[in-house]
């Protein structure tokens, strides 16, 4: 009776395995292109291609078994290539990705029995080639230029293998392996266990109604009426209920490893598009991040990466008259951070121009005044590119905006460090999670707000002599400057009666500004609700979540407050 | 063999009569309406919502439905009313409408939660069309009490349009269609 429907689940489970596969295959692709005559990426790819082609064995899946029965054959005759002296050639590499990207567009639509459809038979024909005649007259001297400085660096160490100095042989090697292998060996081991994404979800619901529970039991505990058997039984429950919850918040984390190695081919493709040459190197695999946020985070790195090798890596011989080596190096940096998690994406390209940016900025009438971090930050302004020739791959003017509007949404900054003819870092800050925050409950009339910790630098009972101007900003001296301050309740929340006693000192993007409330709470860890598509005309506000005692206080959306603000006194001032 | 649920806004699936439809009628500000039984998925005591910056003045807020997150609405205000006074007869009637193509739950807040009428498509008057100001799109038709008019509502398009209407055609700066 069921079998539709457990034969359509299995095909989804084997989808997303067949999937993350894909990705590991290639990465162990683009390994084999930097280090062309080692084993271990073929062998890698040889496990992987032939339990790909179980799977779709079991599945009954004709054409993707015979595809992958092809690709095996193709990586057979580069490892006895190989072990001929011959490197494996842009040529196979080239083969070895379409047949990934074949077999990734063939798999949703395969069917138990099917054919391989002419495009298939003719890449499944390509591989054998490069089976039976895939090794070429040994080549003395690689054609292509990009090899050839690659080989020189080869045959450096050959040399001195050759005279015997006991040089650890393949140090450089391991070294690059180290940074750029994916680091699935570790995780390999741990058992895993797929789940459907909802029903995590389901009981991310389930934990948050039971820490509201929780709150209640807290403050029952509170009470002196309560009979000393009840006491400990519930006393018992509390710390159990906060680690259940925090565990359950913590399912939703997934390692960025894959995010990140999936983008090695981006680079690849954008530097063959434009005649470039990229190493993309990967640190930090092993920091997690928030399942939710994957998809974006993946599309704004997609961007980016693209953005570094179209703008920022220089074509091979510009890089050779500047003393640059011809291969360009875009590196991937995630690392984590209180609460947060920060992605670097760094080239060692030409850098901004900055002078032309002002110069464009200034056409389009937009302020560019102030220092060079603050002129570089306008590459995020829409419509403004400075690149004289629009490529396919990146440079329409739309791209650093909308990443800088994608990031923002998800409670993330972007924000740019550039150095002429060095390179330039984006560097991207993320929540570690959009289902948790810590915030600092702050109360304006009587109604309680959540800002989040992350962002909060200070707290300060409010100077008897801060003025404000009408329109409830003012400026605070502290001792590390000025900092704009505004009026939370009366400018945002229309709040009426607020007594304004404390100021929460909060930054965002290098920005400071002083929200003026009625009074602090204390910190709480919070489940972030949305306020759903019905309220969406809400502005300031960056969800909800529901408090201890049951009541729902809103998440205050820092960076759109800020962008008030400044609106705010632009209008004054003028 | 595959089961299709069958989908919960559907008429109850065993009618008495053919045409049979249960309504709400409760009390929202001054005025009697009609919401399709269909449509309600509970109804609970008032409690004072959370209210939300920048939002249309009907929307009181949002409150706490055991740890989802609902919108608030004063139809009241919709309706060019004043606010609800809420008192110790004050409800929220948590309804499930389909804006934008999604189905969202929302809360309303009624005065007064009177009876369920099972009624046919005869029992319902079609709204006036001409020379009244009432927003013929919001209406299902008028149910006559023995005091007046019960007013059956189409929940969502009220709840869908993001204009303030003067459904009770009392207002004279009411929107004339």
């Amino acid at each position: 009776m069921n079998d539709d429907l457990d034969w359509e689940r299995l095909r989804q489970v084997h989808l997303a395995e067949s999937e993350e596969r894909l990705v590991t295959m290639e990465s162990a692709i683009l390994d084999l292109e930097r280090n062309p005559d080692s084993e271990a990426p073929i062998e890698a790819l040889q496990r992987d291609a032939h339990t790909l082609k179980g799977n779709a064995g079991i599945f009954g899946f004709d054409s993707i078994a015979h595809l992958a029965h092809a690709f095996e054959d193709a990586l057979a005759a580069v490892k006895a290539g190989l072990r001929n002296r011959q490197p494996a050639d842009k040529e196979a590499i080239g083969v070895l990705l379409k047949a990934v990207d074949a077999i990734r567009s063939g798999l949703p639509a395969a069917q138990p029995g099917d054919q391989m459809s002419p495009a298939q038979q003719a890449l499944a024909a390509e591989l054998r080639t490069l089976g039976a005649f895939g090794s070429p007259a040994p080549r003395e001297e690689p054609a292509r230029p990009k090899t050839r400085e690659r080989s020189k660096g080869r045959r450096a160490t050959d040399q001195i293998r050759d005279v015997g100095v006991p040089l650890p042989p393949e140090a450089d090697r391991r070294r690059a392996a180290d940074r750029e292998a994916p680091a699935d060996d570790s995780r390999a081991a741990r058992p895993t266990l797929r789940i459907e994404v909802a029903r995590v979800d389901s009981l991310v619901e389930l934990a948050s109604e039971l820490s509201v529970s929780r709150g209640r039991i807290e403050n029952l505990l509170g009470s002196a009426s309560l009979p000393d058997a009840a006491r400990d039984v519930l006393e018992e429950a509390v710390p159990l209920l906060s680690q259940l919850s925090d565990l359950t918040m913590r399912m939703r984390l997934v390692p960025l490893g894959p995010i990140l190695a999936s983008h090695r081919r981006t680079a690849r493709d954008a530097a063959q598009t434009l005649g470039k040459e990229v190493m993309l190197q990967i640190s930090g695999e092993e920091v997690e991040i928030d399942l939710a946020l994957v998809d974006r985070v993946s599309e704004a790195l997609l961007h980016l990466v693209r953005n570094a090798v179209a703008h920022g890596i220089e074509a091979p011989a510009t890089r050779r008259e500047r003393g640059k080596p011809p291969i360009g190096r875009i590196s991937l940096n995630a690392s984590p951070a209180a609460g947060q998690v920060v992605i670097d994406v760094e080239d060692d390209g030409g850098g901004l121009d900055l002078s032309a940016i002002r110069k464009r900025a200034e056409e389009l009438g937009m302020p560019a005044g102030g220092d060079d971090r603050e002129v570089a930050q306008l590459v995020f302004a829409a419509g403004l590119t400075t690149a004289t020739e629009l490529s396919e791959v990146a440079g329409r003017g739309v791209g650093l905006d909308s990443v800088k509007s994608s990031i923002e949404s998800l409670a993330g900054s972007i924000e740019v460090h550039s150095e002429m003819g060095v390179g330039t870092l984006f560097r991207v800050r993320l929540p570690l999670t959009l289902a948790v925050v810590r915030g600092l409950l702050v109360r304006v009339a009587q109604h309680r707000y959540v800002i989040p910790i992350d962002m909060v630098r200070e707290c300060l009972a409010t100077p008897p002599d801060l003025a404000y101007q009408s329109n409830g900003t003012g400026l605070l001296k502290l001792a590390s400057g000025m900092v704009p301050v505004l009026k939370l309740g009366e400018q945002i929340l229309g709040a009426r009666g607020t007594v304004d006693r404390h100021i929460v000192v909060v930054e965002h993007a290098g920005h400071r500004l002083g929200l003026v409330v009625d009074g602090l709470i204390g910190d709480t860890p919070v489940v972030v609700k949305s306020i759903g598509h019905a309220l969406r005309s809400a502005t300031s506000i960056f969800g909800a979540a529901i408090l201890g005692d049951g009541y729902v206080g809103l998440i205050l959306d820092i960076p759109d407050i800020m962008k008030r603000t400044m609106a705010l006194r632009a209008s004054h001032a003028s | 063999m595959t089961f299709t649920r069958p989908s919960l806004s559907a008429p109850a699936p065993v009618p008495v009569k053919a045409s049979t439809q249960s309504m709400l009628r409760c009390q929202i500000g001054k005025g009697q309406y009609l919401i399709p039984l269909t449509k309600v998925l509970e109804i609970i005591r008032y409690v004072t919502p959370t209210p939300v910056p920048q939002t249309p003045p009907w929307v009181n807020g949002v409150m706490n439905l055991r740890g989802r997150v609902i919108p608030v609405i004063d139809l009241a205000v919709k309706f060019s009313e004043p606010p609800s006074a809420p008192d110790e007869w004050t409800c929220i009637v948590l309804v499930e409408v389909e804006l934008q193509g999604e189905l969202t739950t929302l809360g309303l807040v009624t005065t007064l939660v009177s009876e369920i009428h099972d009624l046919q498509a005869s029992d319902l008057e079609p709204p006036p069309t001409v020379g009244t100001q009432i927003r013929v799109e919001f209406l299902q038709g008028l149910f006559k009490l023995e005091q007046g008019f019960a007013l059956a509502l189409d929940l969502d398009r009220v709840l869908s349009s993001n204009e303030q209407v003067s459904i009770r055609g009392l207002s004279s700066e009411g929107q004339v269609s």
